[in-house]
């Protein structure tokens, strides 16, 4: 594994294990939807590469993330502007 | 231009709400209850003479200068102790007060030097203007008595005298000129609230004695300026003064270090800044400062300050200067050609959270529109992007909650990894003077910071825990509000999201979330957690204030939640006195996540991929914008070191030194083909530039910068940019070059367009701060004054948002190799990466960094104080000068990181926050042992400043 691809791995991984203590679907949601958010094509593509490669050492919610990115499906969906509809992950503005 | 001149009241403003009306030299005058006769009188223009009041202290009424005659009332009291009464008639002139007042005055004068022309402080003496005022025409007792005036009196020496002080770089003490009004005392008590100053002796032989009589510099004192401001005489004088003489003009403008945003008048010759001196009226600051703000401004005119641009093919060669044309067509037929060979999204930028809101507008646009991507990335990402992301995903706006004001009407102050003191010291003043009224104080940090104890305050309860376990605290104190039955149930019920409590209070409620339970990991007694939780929950107005201590985990964002749950839970949002407030590093870190500068986002945190958000730019822009979201500075190292990165545009910052993992950034920017740094000076950053664009200092530029409270306020330019072009100019050249035109004459018109793309800007105009003074955004038809307090009523997000906040500890893990956890922070004389700080006489307080490592583990390795040790990561090993230290616990040492050939960051990891990538500073695991030397990174360090740096040398000979 490149040192690049185990960094994306890494930061998968530790999406999920912020939504351990959600239930499946929220949490598949949740780690789908971040990193819908906040990564960039390129990054998705070589995760998304990964995983369809085998995908070893991502946790099973990351894989099942990933699986909705898979086919036909545009990877973007449109975020709301205003905040009181915005999911839980929709930024990270600091 | 003239000096802005502020009135000074005598005695501080009285808040009673009722008002009270009575007759001033025959004027009626209304006042609220409890204001003073002498501010009183000020109110209807009469100054009653005065030497030891004025408005930023309590009345002390010890110059018996102020008398007045009240018709009925015996005697001639102080004007500044005497509080009005309804219908009092005072008389602030009569033959009696000017005798008495001519008296007091020829006393005072008969031990004062009257060498008043070769004096600093000539023209701005209180003492000299009350001499005038009270019509003092002679001394009658003459000199020859007992005085402090001469070092000798008839040929022998006298034992009253003491020489000056200079020890403090920024001002000197003259105890010859002092008339003992104690106002530099209060200040230090009052204002500052060190209490390093006090009076030693009694009667004549009273005497501002700084600690136990020691020199400024040895003693308590932080060199806040607090004193200097106060002293009516040249006692206490800014040695900038002395040098440059008074200042004929001043600008209000604001302080360009911490996130606190101070307001202060540049006091000016020409353009020279004689002195920087805090603004009353800043609502910020309100006329406080601390030692870099006040004192610490001489980088700006430092001779390491580049002002030429200069390119180089490699990063090997001298660095050569050229003009701005060339520089700038440089940069970008690099950029162009770079684009061409490796794609669109191979260049990216950075903006800076030192500059102006409107430069940092530009650098973003720059980037969305110029480059055609969104690798726009700012230091915030190493700060405080999980304050965003956890308080967006809870309360729904990514920002402090209060003005700072609000901590006056706090009961319970929770400081969570702030260190304020140091990092924020003049809110910390604020704090401090609130917890000296009584409020009470509970400290978690895993280090005794000052504020566990200092002089009238002690924290009630310090959670000392071990790093990188804060969500384990923060559940613990959540599991004891919830299953103790402390939760504000009422304002739950009408303000939070129902489904979303219950599911939280039922996770938190689980045993393993209690202070018994987490016990073992936080290393804090579980009955210390409990009584912290019930005295939060239960003893009135709860705010929460946090630093980097809380962010820079790889826990942050879940550790931010963690606190709105807490603090939704008690009910302490919405309303003045509570909330839940992050103490920003740098003075524009808000403003520039406000601006956009995040790779996802545009101004106003609205995610790039929202359509509506992204046609009206491209309608104000002219072109198509990227829907996708760029990289993130981390994203872009890896990517330059894994080839696909090749150019990056860094204005203000400095990456290779603030950055974790500095192996690992070096790597990124020696592998990048096109580094453009714009800077004040050629930083560590710079070492792998290929074009350099000299930048300007806040004293050089028009703008605006937004503080921790969400504050806009002006930067107004008081000398020209040294280099000719403003930075914003800088970044309108880049961007014409590139082939994208901007049209700006002035930076107010960049607000303006942001203010028309910006709903929460949209009533902000340079106007507007100019009328207010400044503006808490939201700011817009709904709030046209702004937003001091926010969520009053109901969340921006609508209902409150209870996050489910598991514990899950970071995989930076200690172990026989790396037994003791290694924590970073800052100092109060130095700032940052230390690139102003460390060019000013702030270094005579922190002129190298240092490892606090506790006498324990100092012991276990025979380490004494001051021996050199190698501190040694997974990453990499640097050495420092130990200083043994029991503010530490067992097991923890701490640095700070100001100076790059300390190298911190070559030790920290590249683990970061799950959610925003923000480092993971807080936590690395490391072995100490006794060294006799530097570390291989740091002998390299030096060579390569040398080389790195170089500047072509011109034939000289010829």
């Amino acid at each position: 594994m490149s040192e690049k691809i185990e960094k994306l791995v890494r930061m998968a991984n530790q999406i999920a294990d912020f939504f351990v203590p959600y239930p499946d679907d929220e949490a598949v949601a949740g780690v789908r939807e971040h990193i819908r958010s906040f990564w960039t094509p390129a990054m998705r593509a070589e995760l998304m590469a990964f995983f369809e490669a085998g995908g070893v050492g991502l946790k099973p919610r990351v894989a099942t993330a990933l699986e909705g990115f898979r086919g036909g499906h545009s990877p973007i969906s449109k975020v709301p502007a205003g905040p009181e509809k915005v999911g839980q992950a929709s930024s990270d503005a600091g | 231009m003239s000096l802005v001149q502020e009135i000074d009241y005598g005695t501080p403003r009285s808040t009673a709400e009722a008002l009270v009306t009575l007759t001033v030299d025959g004027i009626a005058v209304e006042v609220p209850a409890g204001t003073s006769i002498m501010r009183a009188a000020m109110e209807v223009g009469t100054k009653i003479p005065k030497l030891c009041s004025t408005d930023m202290l309590n009345s002390f009424g010890s110059c018996r200068m102020c008398l007045v005659e009240i018709d009925g009332r015996p005697g001639t009291p102080a004007s500044c102790t005497t509080p009005v009464a309804p219908g009092m008639v005072v008389h602030t002139q009569t033959e009696r007060l000017a005798r008495i007042r001519k008296g007091v005055m020829e006393l005072y004068i008969s031990d004062h030097p009257l060498d008043c022309l070769t004096c600093a402080a000539n023209g701005d003496c209180e003492l000299q203007d009350v001499a005038g005022e009270v019509g003092l025409r002679e001394v009658r007792y003459g000199y020859s008595g007992e005085n402090h005036v001469f070092a000798k009196s008839g040929g022998v020496v006298n034992d009253n005298w003491m020489p000056k002080d200079e020890s403090n770089p920024y001002f000197t003490y003259d105890p010859s000129k002092c008339i003992v009004c104690s106002r530099c005392v209060r200040a230090c008590e009052e204002v500052q609230g060190t209490f390093a100053l006090t009076i030693s002796g009694r009667g004549f032989d009273s005497r501002v004695s700084p600690g136990m009589s020691e020199p400024f510099l040895d003693s308590e004192c932080v060199s806040c300026g607090a004193c200097v401001q106060a002293c009516p005489t040249a006692t206490l004088t800014e040695k900038s003064v002395i040098e440059i003489g008074q200042p004929e003009h001043s600008v209000v403008t604001t302080c360009a270090y911490c996130g606190v945003g101070c307001s202060f008048k540049a006091e000016m010759r020409g353009t020279t800044v004689a002195r920087m001196v805090p603004y009353k009226d800043g609502k910020a600051n309100e006329g406080h400062s601390c030692v870099k703000g006040r004192f610490a401004w001489g980088y700006a005119t430092h001779k390491d300050r580049i002002t030429k641009p200069m390119i180089r093919a490699k990063i090997t060669d001298a660095w050569r200067e050229v003009t701005w044309d060339e520089a700038i067509n440089h940069a970008a037929s690099e950029f162009k050609r770079i684009q061409a060979k490796y794609g669109r999204d191979s260049i990216g930028g950075i903006t800076s959270s030192r500059c102006t809101n409107e430069e940092t507008y530009l650098v973003q646009k720059l980037v969305r529109a110029a480059f055609r991507n969104n690798n726009v990335d700012t230091c915030a990402r190493v700060c405080h992007s999980p304050t965003g992301y956890g308080l967006k995903a809870t309360l729904g706006t990514s920002a402090g909650t209060q003005d700072f004001a609000s901590v006056a009407e706090s009961d319970v102050i929770v400081v969570i990894g702030a260190n304020p003191t140091d990092a924020h010291p003049v809110f910390a003043s604020r704090m401090k003077r609130r917890l000296r009224e009584g409020a009470r104080l509970i400290v978690i940090d895993p280090r005794k910071i000052d504020l566990v104890q200092t002089p009238h305050v002690k924290a009630d309860y310090h959670l000392q825990l071990m790093p990188g376990t804060n969500v384990a605290i923060i559940n613990a104190l959540a599991h004891v509000v919830v299953t103790e039955g402390l939760v504000n149930e009422a304002y739950v019920r009408e303000r939070c999201d129902l489904g979303d409590f219950e599911s939280w209070a039922r996770f938190i409620a689980e045993d393993r979330h209690s202070p018994e339970a987490v016990e073992k990991i936080t290393g804090v007694s579980a009955a210390e957690v409990r009584a912290a939780a019930r005295l939060y929950a239960t003893g009135g107005n709860g705010a929460i204030y946090y630093g980097l201590g809380v962010t820079e985990h790889s826990q942050g964002s879940t550790m931010v939640m963690g606190m709105a749950n807490l603090a939704m839970a008690t009910g302490n949002i919405g309303k003045i006195g509570v909330g839940v407030n992050p103490l920003r590093g740098q003075n524009n870190v808000q403003g520039a996540c406000d601006m956009g500068s995040f790779p996802h986002e545009f101004p106003g945190y609205r995610h790039v991929s929202d359509d509506a958000t992204r046609h009206m730019f491209e309608a104000l822009w002219g072109l198509e914008l990227s829907a996708e979201p760029g990289l993130r500075i981390p994203n872009m190292v890896d990517e330059a070191v894994g080839g696909s990165f090749k150019g990056l545009y860094v204005q203000g910052e400095d990456i290779a030194q603030s950055d974790p993992d500095t192996q690992h950034i070096t790597a990124g920017l020696s592998a990048m083909e096109c580094v453009i740094v714009q800077d004040l000076f050629l930083n560590e950053t710079a070492k792998y530039a290929h074009v350099f664009l000299p930048g300007s200092s806040f004293l050089e530029k028009d703008g605006t910068f937004t503080n921790a409270e969400r504050r806009i306020s002006r930067v107004r330019k008081v000398m020209p940019p040294l280099s000719g072009v403003g930075d914003w100019e800088a970044t309108v050249l880049l961007s014409k070059a590139l082939g994208y035109e901007m049209q700006y004459t002035h930076p107010s018109e960049i607000m303006d367009e942001i203010a028309a793309l910006t709903p929460s800007f949209a009533g902000v105009s340079f106007a507007k701060i100019e009328a207010l003074g400044s503006v808490q955004w939201p700011c817009n038809d709904a709030a046209p004054n702004g937003t001091p307090t926010m969520h009053i009523d109901r969340f921006v997000r609508g209902k409150g948002r209870f996050m489910l906040t598991d514990f899950q500890p970071t995989e930076e893990r200690t172990g026989p190799r790396f037994p003791l956890i290694l924590t970073t922070g800052r100092i109060l004389s130095q700032y940052n990466v230390g690139a102003q700080t460390r060019r000013t006489e702030n270094s005579t307080w922190h002129e190298e960094d240092v490892l606090e490592i506790h006498p324990f583990d100092a012991e276990n390795r025979g380490v004494r104080d001051g021996d050199l040790v190698a501190i040694q990561s997974r990453s990499g090993e640097i050495s420092l000068r130990a200083l043994v230290s029991e503010r530490m616990q067992p097991g923890v040492v701490y640095t700070t990181f100001h100076h790059p050939i300390s190298g911190a960051n070559v030790v920290t990891t590249e683990f970061s926050d799950w959610a925003t990538n923000c480092p993971e500073y807080k936590v690395t695991a490391v072995q100490v042992r006794r060294t006799n030397g530097p570390s291989a990174w740091q002998e390299q360090f030096v060579d390569d400043s040398v080389a790195m740096r170089r500047l072509e040398v011109l034939d000289a000979a010829e």
